[in-house]
C-alpha cells in the first residue's frame, strides 16, 4: 500500500499541472467514447515510461469512472483519490466540475448498454423504389433507418425500411414517450 | 410477337399451351375458376376443393388443373405487375387464341381484382426488415431512458423484436430527423 501511494507520488509529480489537465480531458474524452488517451500525445511533454503512464491512466481512469467522485464531497471521495497528491485532487476536481455533465451522460450509457441493447447514433438515407421483381412499377419512397445499438457483447446495426406509414407509426410512438 | 402483360416479352410455349386448355373450359367455369385463383393471389390460398369440383365438371386431368391454374396466376399476376389496361389484356389474349368471350371475362376479373392483388405483390417486393409494431415498454418519470420494443419483419415474414434502450435525451433530435425524412418524403 505504502509502494503504491509513493509510486503515485512520483508518477504524478513529473507532470506540471497544465499537462495534467490535457491528460486529465483526454482520460474524459474517452471515456465518452472519442478518441483513446494514447502515450504517443504526452511522451513530448512528460517523462513517463510507457509502464508509468499505463499506471497513470489507469488511476484516473478508475477515478473518473467511479460515480462517487462525480459529486466533488470529499467525505464521498473514494480513498484512491485521497491517495493521490494534493495537486492533482485539485485538478481532478476542476476537470469532473467542467465535464460532469459528459461524464454522466457517459456512465449512464456504460450502465445501459450492461443492462441492455442501447441506442447509440442512427443514421438514415431516403430510397425512391422504382419497381421490384413482384411489381414492375412501385415508385414508392423508402426511409432506411440505421440505428446503431449496442450491447454488452458488440455493437450491431439494427437496420429497418420503413414506408410512410410505418415512419408516422415510429414518430407517433416517439412524440409519446418524450416529443 | 412481345406481349404487354407479360413485360413486353414472348408468350411462353407452356401458356400457349394451357390457353387452349382454357379455351376447351365454358367461360362461366374459367370465371370461377379465374376468381378463386385471383383470390389466391391475395389471400395465399387456393380452394382446391372448389377447384377439383370445377376442373372435374370440366373433365381435366388433374395435370391440365394444375397447369390452367399455373396459366391463370401468371396471367392475372404479370399482367397486374406490368400496370396494363383491361382492354390491352383482353385484345392480346385474343391474339393467343384465347376466344373473345373467355378474354373479356379474364379482362374484367383482372379488372375487379388488380388493386388487391397490387397491394399484395407491393407488400411481397423485397425489402429489408420492416416495421410492424412498435412498443414503449418502460419510460419512467426519472429515469433518463425509455426502453422501446421494434417488432420487425422481413420479406419471408420471420419476426423479430428487438427491445432497445434509448437515452431521453437523444429522442428530440431523432424525432427532427425523422420529420425531416417524412416532409421528403411527402415531397416525391
Amino acid at each position: 500500500m505504502e509502494d503504491e501511494t509513493e509510486l503515485l507520488q512520483n508518477i504524478f509529480t513529473k507532470v506540471n499541472s497544465d499537462v495534467m489537465n490535457q491528460f486529465l480531458h483526454a482520460c474524459v474524452d474517452e471515456i465518452c467514447g472519442r478518441k483513446r488517451v494514447t502515450f504517443q500525445q504526452f511522451t513530448n511533454s512528460v517523462e513517463w515510461t510507457e509502464n508509468e503512464y499505463k499506471i497513470a491512466r489507469q488511476v484516473i481512469f478508475d477515478l473518473l469512472r467511479n460515480p462517487a467522485v462525480l459529486y466533488l464531497e470529499n467525505e464521498r471521495m473514494p480513498h484512491r483519490y485521497v491517495e493521490t497528491p494534493a495537486e492533482l485532487q485539485l485538478a481532478i476536481r476542476t476537470c469532473v466540475n467542467i465535464r460532469r455533465e459528459h461524464l454522466v451522460k457517459a456512465l449512464l450509457r456504460e450502465h445501459s448498454i450492461k443492462n441492455g441493447t442501447t441506442l447509440l447514433d442512427f443514421d438514415w438515407r431516403l430510397k425512391w423504389i422504382m419497381g421490384s421483381s413482384k411489381l414492375a412499377t412501385l415508385k414508392e419512397p423508402l426511409l432506411q433507418l440505421d440505428l446503431i445499438i449496442e450491447d454488452s457483447k458488440s455493437q450491431q446495426i439494427l437496420d429497418l425500411e420503413l414506408n410512410r406509414d410505418e415512419l408516422d407509426m415510429l414518430i407517433n410512438a416517439l412524440e409519446e414517450v418524450g416529443g | 410477337m412481345k406481349f404487354r402483360f407479360l413485360g413486353d416479352a414472348d408468350c411462353p410455349d407452356w401458356l400457349l399451351a394451357e390457353i387452349n386448355t382454357l379455351s376447351r373450359m365454358t367461360s362461366i367455369k374459367m370465371k370461377v375458376l379465374g376468381q378463386l385463383v385471383a383470390k389466391s393471389l391475395t389471400e395465399g390460398t387456393l380452394d382446391e376443393d372448389k377447384v377439383k369440383k370445377l376442373t372435374q365438371d370440366a373433365k381435366l386431368e388433374p395435370g391440365d388443373t394444375k397447369a390452367i391454374v399455373a396459366a391463370l396466376n401468371l396471367i392475372l399476376s404479370s399482367s397486374t405487375s406490368h400496370a396494363v389496361s383491361a382492354t390491352d389484356l383482353s385484345s392480346e389474349l385474343q391474339q393467343l387464341g384465347l376466344p373473345r368471350e373467355h378474354s373479356t371475362t379474364l379482362a374484367r376479373i383482372y379488372t375487379e381484382h388488380s388493386p388487391q392483388i397490387t397491394a399484395t405483390l407491393s407488400a411481397q417486393s423485397l425489402r429489408l426488415k420492416r416495421l410492424s409494431f412498435i412498443e414503449t415498454l418502460e419510460n419512467e418519470k426519472t429515469s433518463p431512458f425509455v426502453k422501446i420494443a421494434f417488432q420487425t419483419s422481413d420479406t419471408a415474414g420471420k419476426e423479430e423484436t428487438n427491445k432497445v434502450t434509448i437515452p431521453k435525451e437523444s429522442i428530440p433530435v431523432l424525432l427532427a430527423e425523422l420529420k425531416r425524412a417524412r416532409s421528403l418524403m411527402e415531397g416525391l
